[in-house]
């Protein structure tokens, strides 16, 4: 199986917090791994290292064999890698195709191929019916998708999701938990930060557990579930794995 | 052309005390943006208006200068707590285009205003310890700006303690770094806007009362320390009161000395080249964070 | 090429009509004013041009990317005095002038943009007032450029008249407005409409969001600067044609060139495209109005007026930030679109999209 990101000895501090400790794994090209850890474990601040909005202090980044350490977010971009936000940033006051062509263009060069391409990934997450409503006026679980929406448009290989059913019903997280599945049958890797147990157990191949900023756990699902150091972890936070 | 060590101190002391003004106005600034996420582009206005304040005490009512500082804080802390409940408390949420448009239709009322009532005129404050000047220590202090100075320093060590010791001024710091947190907590967000408008604009007619007693009097003198106030507060880092104020006696420095080897009329474009070459080299200042 | 099939599908529609009617009457008004002996409406008319020119520059930095300018009196001062230096200095027509002036604004504009646009929101704006105040300074210092002084262009003989554009009245200079606001306006449409104008509002959405979709915000607002100080630049260069005098405080001016400019791109609309041109054509005449009838007869209060503009421009922060444009959007009477080019799949009315 062919390696497509390698994070090695990543740390990443801030005054005097380490977010970040030491980090090392490796992601190999059409998995889907998922990212767990008590609040404040330093996950999100890891997919900020990797997708280029933090230089980390120490360690590097490989993505498809290239060293991306370093490089700013629209290069990473470029390369291959879209992420989606924790606290949803849609550009509010475009519509949701506007939002989604916007992505397109990136490798898409026209306006008519981005439109093209913009509303055959909408009609993939099933916004195709709001493609003209203003971005802004989207409830949670839509602005949800248009995220989605709009790192799939950028064709990439890898797609890092932060927290992409949090705050979303069951039923909901279902519906965006079977779009993850088919988008990963397409052939991209999914590197997924999630809270919600259920969720992240249910689709992951693979799961690495961050706790205070250090790799506590690696593994499947059921070696983590049953890992004493991750649950003394999550209990030691008051959470629960179910 | 050789200048002399003692020019070179004399240059900086004059620096330092004209400096301490400039920190006033700065740490105005600092506070507004540092509490709200506001710019208050009207600030350099307030501080005019302080200084006409002073300027009508004195000579409607002979009032000296320096006893009437309490007093122009007192009267534009409340204009600033009227502007901020009557306008800024609409535009908080706004969007930017908005917030910026707002503050800079006070500047433009506030300045313009002035200039329609009180006429364009320049005027001056002459008290009758105008002309007396220290000499410490080898420099020459005029006894107006020494006292400035005197009373900067006094105000920065009030605000530090308010800011430090005070369970308002900690919670106005709890503000600035964290609104929701704050509220959370329980404090008044809303309450703790007004203070700070009022507070960041009473700082700065204090400096302009200051300013009265020995630099000239005019409705557009704001627009020159608003921009003082603004490359202090760059120079000194975007979060950081302590940063605005020093920085405003580092650019009063600055300017000071090199008045000694430029045309004085480009004093300005001096803050201004400072102001450049801080956010060329190093645009977090120097004791600040990234905004 | 599609932009040109989306400017084809638009003029075809109900905005066609639009475009033709004020077209026809842009044209014919000068004419008009000539025949009828009316210089202060056609100066007026000229005014509302030569903003219209400037304001719809300022947008695209402003309305488009999100980086609010109060400075642009900086290229308008940097075009008027290019122009005018090699008209007097050198000898050169301004038929160039006015355009070589556009590109050295627009090369400073780069410049200034390097150091200033590591700053953000308001940060930025306040930057481009302080650069304004100091462009405005260094020319008043400038012996060079003729100082507080300022330049005069001299009156030329008849058979120089069309070599150096000089022209009594308002009259022609409306025309050559004209045709270079239609000029801007196709170029700006074309630049909106286009990839470069999606990542512009991207930028100004949401620059974090920006870039994880691949975009370089620095690269597009330097585009954004450069486009914008070229188009005010030129409308510079237009002054000094018109007036054939300049000096610091009028071509550098914060209140009648900066402010005004902004006032006229958000009073239209800054979310808008056209609404730069619209809020031109609504605050200029009420500007020049006032100061021909009202502060020339008491002169005693000078600065009413502008406090008065500011009065304005609080009401429409709070009540009406997206301008004219933007209020008749809201209210139903015109609809936003971008254009999409007709053959997209899916696309229940080809043609444009409406919100």
């Amino acid at each position: 199986m062919v390696e497509i990101l390698r994070v090695e000895n990543v740390t990443k501090r801030f005054g005097g917090l380490i977010a970040v400790n030491n980090v090392s794994f490796s992601i190999e090209e059409g998995e889907i791994v998922g990212l767990i850890g008590p609040n404040g474990a330093g996950k999100t601040t890891l997919f900020n290292v990797i997708s280029g909005y933090y230089k980390p202090d120490r360690g590097k980044i490989y993505f498809k064999g290239r060293d991306i350490t370093g490089k700013p977010p629209y290069e990473v971009a470029k390369m291959g890698i879209g992420r989606t936000f924790q606290i949803v940033k849609p550009l509010s006051g475009l519509t949701v195709l506007e939002n989604v062509m916007t992505s397109a263009l990136l490798k898409y060069r026209g306006i008519a191929e981005a439109a093209e391409k913009a509303l055959e990934v909408l009609e993939f997450v099933g916004l195709y019916h709001k493609r003209f409503a203003k971005a802004g006026s989207l409830n949670i679980a839509e602005k949800k998708r248009l995220e989605l929406a709009r790192a799939l448009a950028l064709d990439p290989s890898l797609l890092l999701l932060d927290e992409a059913v949090a705050g979303l019903n069951p039923a909901e997280v279902d519906v965006l938990l079977a779009l993850l599945k088919e988008i990963n049958k397409k052939g991209k890797t999914l590197l997924i930060v999630e809270h919600v147990m259920r969720a992240v157990m249910n689709i992951s191949q693979r799961i690495i557990v961050l706790h205070h900023g250090i790799k506590i756990a690696e593994g499947t699902p059921k070696d983590i579930a049953n890992d004493p150091k991750v649950i003394e972890a999550y209990l030691g936070s008051r959470e629960m794995i179910r | 052309m050789f200048v002399g060590a003692e020019t070179i101190f004399s240059a900086f002391i004059s620096g330092v005390l004209i400096g301490s003004v400039y920190s006033l106005i700065a740490v105005g600034l600092a506070l507004i943006w540092g509490v709200m996420e506001i710019i208050n582009f009207a600030l350099g206005d307030y501080m005019m208006l302080g200084a006409f304040i002073t300027y009508w005490l004195y000579t409607l009512m002979g009032l000296d200068p320096l006893l009437s500082v309490p007093l122009a804080f007192a009267t534009i802390f409340v204009a600033g707590i009227i502007t901020q409940k009557g306008i800024i408390d609409r535009i908080l949420h706004a969007p930017m285009v908005s917030q910026i448009m707002a503050t800079f239709a006070l500047l433009l009322i506030i300045r313009y205003g002035a200039e329609a009532v009180f006429g364009p005129f320049t005027r001056r404050i002459v008290v009758g310890y105008s002309d007396i000047i220290l000499r410490i220590g080898g420099a020459s202090i005029p006894l107006t700006r020494g006292l400035a100075f005197i009373v900067s320093i006094i105000v920065a060590l009030a605000l530090y303690i308010f800011l430090t010791r005070t369970y308002t001024g900690i919670a106005l710091r709890a503000v600035a770094q964290n609104r929701e947190a704050a509220h959370l907590l329980g404090i008044n967000v809303k309450r703790m806007y007004w203070l700070a408008f009022g507070l960041g604009v009473g700082i700065a007619a204090i400096g302009g009362s200051l300013l009265s007693t020995f630099y000239p009097i005019y409705p557009e003198m704001g627009a020159f320390f608003c921009l003082i106030a603004f490359i202090s507060v760059v120079l000194g880092g975007f979060g950081s009161i302590f940063g605005a104020y020093i920085s405003g006696m580092i650019i009063g420095i600055i300017e000071s000395i090199s008045a000694l080897f430029i045309p004085p009329t480009l004093k300005d474009a001096v803050a201004f080249m400072i102001f450049l070459i801080i956010l060329l080299f190093r645009p977090t200042g120097i004791f600040g964070t990234k905004i | 090429m599609q932009s040109l099939k989306m400017l084809m599908g638009l003029l075809r529609g109900g905005k066609g009509k639009a475009i033709v009617i004020t077209s026809v009457l842009l044209l014919t008004l000068p004419m008009l004013f000539w025949f009828l002996d009316l210089p202060f409406p056609a100066n007026t008319l000229f005014l509302c041009l030569m903003y219209s020119i400037a304001a719809m520059a300022w947008n695209l930095l402003a309305g488009y990317a999100g980086q609010l300018s109060i400075g642009h009196a900086i290229f308008f001062g940097l075009g008027a005095y290019a122009t005018m230096i090699l008209m007097l200095y050198y000898g050169i027509t301004p038929w160039i002038g006015i355009f070589v002036g556009g590109f050295i604004a627009a090369i400073i504009g780069l410049a200034l943009g390097v150091p200033l646009f590591r700053l953000r929101s308001h940060w930025f704006t306040l930057a481009t007032i302080a650069t304004g105040e100091i462009f405005k300074l260094v020319f008043i210092v400038w012996k060079w450029v003729g100082g507080s002084a300022g330049l005069q262009a001299p009156i030329v003989s008849r058979e120089k008249a069309l070599y150096f554009l000089q022209y009594p009245g308002p009259y022609v200079y409306a025309y050559i407005a004209i045709g270079i606001l239609a000029i801007e306006t196709i170029i700006l449409y074309f630049v909106v409409n286009s990839k470069i104008g999606f990542y512009l509002q991207a930028i100004r959405e949401d620059e974090d969001a920006a870039m994880s979709m691949g975009i370089n915000p620095f690269k597009y607002k330097m585009i954004a600067m450069f486009l914008s100080a070229l188009f005010t630049g030129i409308a510079g260069g237009l002054y000094t044609v018109r007036f054939r005098f300049i000096d610091p405080f009028t071509a550098f001016d914060l209140i009648t060139v900066s402010v005004y400019i902004t006032v006229a791109g958000i009073l239209g609309g800054i979310y808008s495209f056209i609404g730069p041109i619209v809020g031109s054509f609504v605050f200029i005449p009420i500007a020049e109005y006032v100061r021909v009838y009202i502060v020339a007869r008491f002169p005693r209060y000078y600065g009413l007026h502008v406090a008065v503009v500011g009065i304005a421009l609080l009401i429409m922060a709070v009540f009406m930030p997206e301008g004219i444009m933007g209020w008749l959007e809201k209210k139903g009477i015109i609809k936003r679109e971008i254009a999409i080019p007709l053959k997209v799949k899916g696309g229940s009315n080809g043609g444009n999209t409406q919100s």
